[in-house]
């Protein structure tokens, strides 16, 4: 009997491309969210820099907004492809729980990458409809052209961002599928934790959170997010590696 | 061909078949019969229920093995299946026609004439 | 070699154990029939023998290595159900093409000959097929995938008649053609009865018996006589089955060993073959007179 061999690195690279040519429901929801967040910045108009933190000088009409919206699309997106469709989509062909959890990471890398590079080209979408549509000139009226290096910086921190997300929602997902309870825990948790900050102005989560958007050091920015996306990602890895499938 | 009887196990039912042909001709002495993988094919049936049935019939002296040809049919092999069939078959077919009289009351006389019937009408169709 | 070994083998499913110490290895290269009842734990032991589910306990071998996680086994062993899902955003043709990148043994052409002569159209999308085509796509990854370790649980669930036969005799000559493998679950022994080399029979958790196929066909005989008789005959005997008639006749199964046939024909008692499928009813009934005792 002879037994075909495989090796993790040449099965993850398979699967990685199966998955951007099946997961094609991750990006028709992303152009969805981001085309209903350019309709939704020009309903609110704010400046200034972003609230939630987002480092990017595209600070005018509310860039933020397609920013945040696109953060939840990469949530959402993370959570999606953990659910137990997708994960026994996986296991129909060969895989083990290593190579599977590798592949979506990979998977995450990508979408994020896209869905950063889309979110920056948007911003100026949303400049270019203002100019011309709402007759707003004052959006040229600054910083019209962007050096190549900072548009680079901005789709860098955008990118970054998302991938944290992505990895947030690829823990959340996770842990949701250890056990059925964890499904209505886990958004008590999460809803617990924005009422804390909204309401009760919670110092430690407030801290949480500008331990990131308040980094002005790009590279130390990058290390901070990348080393949290890995954590999170290792943890669901670990937390699934004991998972049945196909229940 | 097969399952006329699917309670017989297919390995049996596949040496009788081999046999009957052997009866009829159609594998001469000398000569190659079909491999388990062709009866498997052919009855679609697990190519080991047909070596069962190959095996059966060689321990039975009516194939021989060439190693690496496949089974042949042997010198004897009419012989033995003839007095195979007389011993064991016919003779558990009048067995049965033996109870299933007794349980009719038919009686032995009446049995031979039904038997002796039967023979004048096969007679009579040949003709 | 050893394809799969079982020892002692308990899967625990909630308060349930839905495998019992079960103990059974399979040698290469043998089409083995996993027969039971609904929940016998049929599926349970081959999502484990998969890689899907761990055992709660015991040992379980695929190719000597233990397969919950295994990358060998995973790429060795496929397991197809009508449960099996796809990508809603792939055509199945694509799945093909996709299924072909994961396994190498995978044969392009004879896929592709299945899939027309049973006529997919490439276009159409798994989730939409009919419960009969979805068992019949899923049959042609799992005959072309060519792997070392083929199981099918209830393949043949919504095919019609004219699909079955054509698969049975499609697994038949690819198992000819290049050996391997194969364990069918089947609710339908008498079908599959003819392509199996062994049986491995399972009830409620437990291993019953495992069997050559051709031994099971003589595993038990029926008597048929009267009932007194029967029951004389029959004293120290274990009854697989009873069931009385109609004027004082019974008809009994019991195991086919030492028993002196010659002589219970003389005495009027009628001696039948136990079909296989009959049997292994009988065998997994909880009562020795099945459904009719619930109505005594």
């Amino acid at each position: 009997m002879s037994l075909s061999e495989i090796s993790l690195g040449n099965l993850v690279k398979k699967q990685f491309f199966y998955k951007l040519n099946a997961y094609t429901g991750v990006f028709s929801s992303m152009v969805l969210i981001q085309v209903i967040a350019i309709f939704f910045s020009f309903g609110a108009v704010s400046s200034g820099s972003g609230r939630f933190g987002v480092q990017i000088n595209v600070d005018y009409h509310s860039a933020d907004t397609l920013i945040i919206f696109t953060m939840l699309w990469a949530f959402i997106n993370a959570v999606t492809i953990i659910t137990k469709k997708y994960r026994d989509d996986d296991f129909a062909f060969v895989t083990n729980r290593v190579s599977n959890n590798v592949s979506n990471m990979l998977f995450l890398v990508a979408a994020s990458f896209i869905g950063g590079v889309t979110a920056i080209l948007s911003t100026f979408l949303i400049r270019v409809i203002s100019y011309f549509v709402l007759r707003d000139h004052s959006v040229i009226g600054y910083d019209v052209m962007y050096s190549v290096q900072e548009i680079f910086s901005g789709l860098l921190v955008v990118f970054l961002y998302l991938l944290l997300f992505c990895a947030l929602g690829y823990l959340a997902g996770t842990i949701s599928q250890l056990h059925k309870s964890f499904v209505v825990l886990l958004p008590v948790v999460v809803m617990g934790c924005l009422i804390m900050i909204v309401i009760y102005g919670s110092e430690v989560l407030l801290h949480v959170i500008e331990f990131y958007s308040k980094e002005t050091n790009t590279l130390l920015f990058v290390g901070k997010t990348v080393i949290t996306s890995f954590l999170l990602f290792a943890g669901a890895i670990i937390l699934s590696n004991r998972l049945e499938v196909r229940k | 061909m097969l399952h006329t009887d699917r309670t017989k196990p297919i390995y049996i039912q596949i040496a009788e078949w081999i046999e009957t042909e052997v009866l009829n001709g159609n594998f001469a002495q000398d000569e190659k019969v079909y491999s388990q993988y062709k009866l498997a094919e052919m009855f679609t049936i697990n190519p080991a229920t047909a070596a069962k049935g190959l095996n059966l019939l060689a321990d039975e002296g009516i194939l021989y093995n060439k190693r690496g040809l496949g089974k042949f049919v042997t010198k004897q092999a009419k012989a033995i299946i003839t007095d195979k069939r007389k011993n064991q078959t016919l003779k558990g077919l009048i067995e049965e026609i033996v109870v299933e009289a007794g349980q009719l009351d038919v009686s032995e006389e009446e049995l031979i004439d039904m038997l002796q019937t039967m023979y004048k009408n096969r007679k009579g169709d040949a003709k | 070699m050893k394809v799969v070994a079982c020892e002692n083998l308990i899967k625990t499913q909630g308060q349930l154990k839905t495998l019992n110490d079960v103990s059974f290895s399979i040698e290469e290269n043998t089409i083995t029939g996993l027969i039971g009842r609904n929940g016998a734990g049929k599926t349970t032991l081959l999502k484990i023998l998969a890689g899907f589910w761990r055992g709660t306990s015991g040992d379980v071998k695929v190719f000597a290595e233990s397969p919950f996680n295994n990358l060998l086994v995973s790429a060795n062993a496929i397991y197809i159900d009508d449960q099996m899902d796809f990508s809603t955003a792939l055509t199945i043709k694509e799945i093909l093409d996709e299924a072909g990148r994961f396994y190498e043994k995978w044969d392009r052409d004879l896929a592709q000959r299945l899939f027309d002569y049973f006529s997919f159209h490439p276009k159409q999308i798994h989730q939409n097929l009919s419960k009969g085509k979805k068992s019949t796509f899923n049959m042609i990854i799992g005959l072309a995938s060519r792997c070392a370790l083929t199981m099918f649980d209830e393949p043949t669930t919504g095919m019609d008649t004219a699909v079955r036969k054509d698969f049975y005799r499609a697994l038949l000559k690819d198992y000819i053609a290049h050996p391997r493998t194969i364990i069918i679950s089947s609710h339908h022994l008498e079908e599959v009865e003819d392509l199996l080399e062994d049986v491995l029979l399972l009830e409620s958790g437990k291993k019953h018996l495992h069997l050559p196929m051709d031994v099971l066909k003589e595993y038990a005989v029926g008597l048929t006589g009267r009932t007194e008789i029967i029951l004389q005959w029959t004293y120290h005997k274990e009854i697989i089955y009873q069931k009385n008639m109609d004027h004082g006749t019974t008809y009994v199964v019991v195991k086919n060993d030492y028993f002196p046939l010659e002589q219970a024909k003389r005495l009027g008692i009628k001696i039948s073959p136990v079909p296989a499928s009959d049997l292994c009813v009988y065998l997994t009934n909880k009562t020795k007179g099945g459904i009719d005792d619930v109505f005594k």
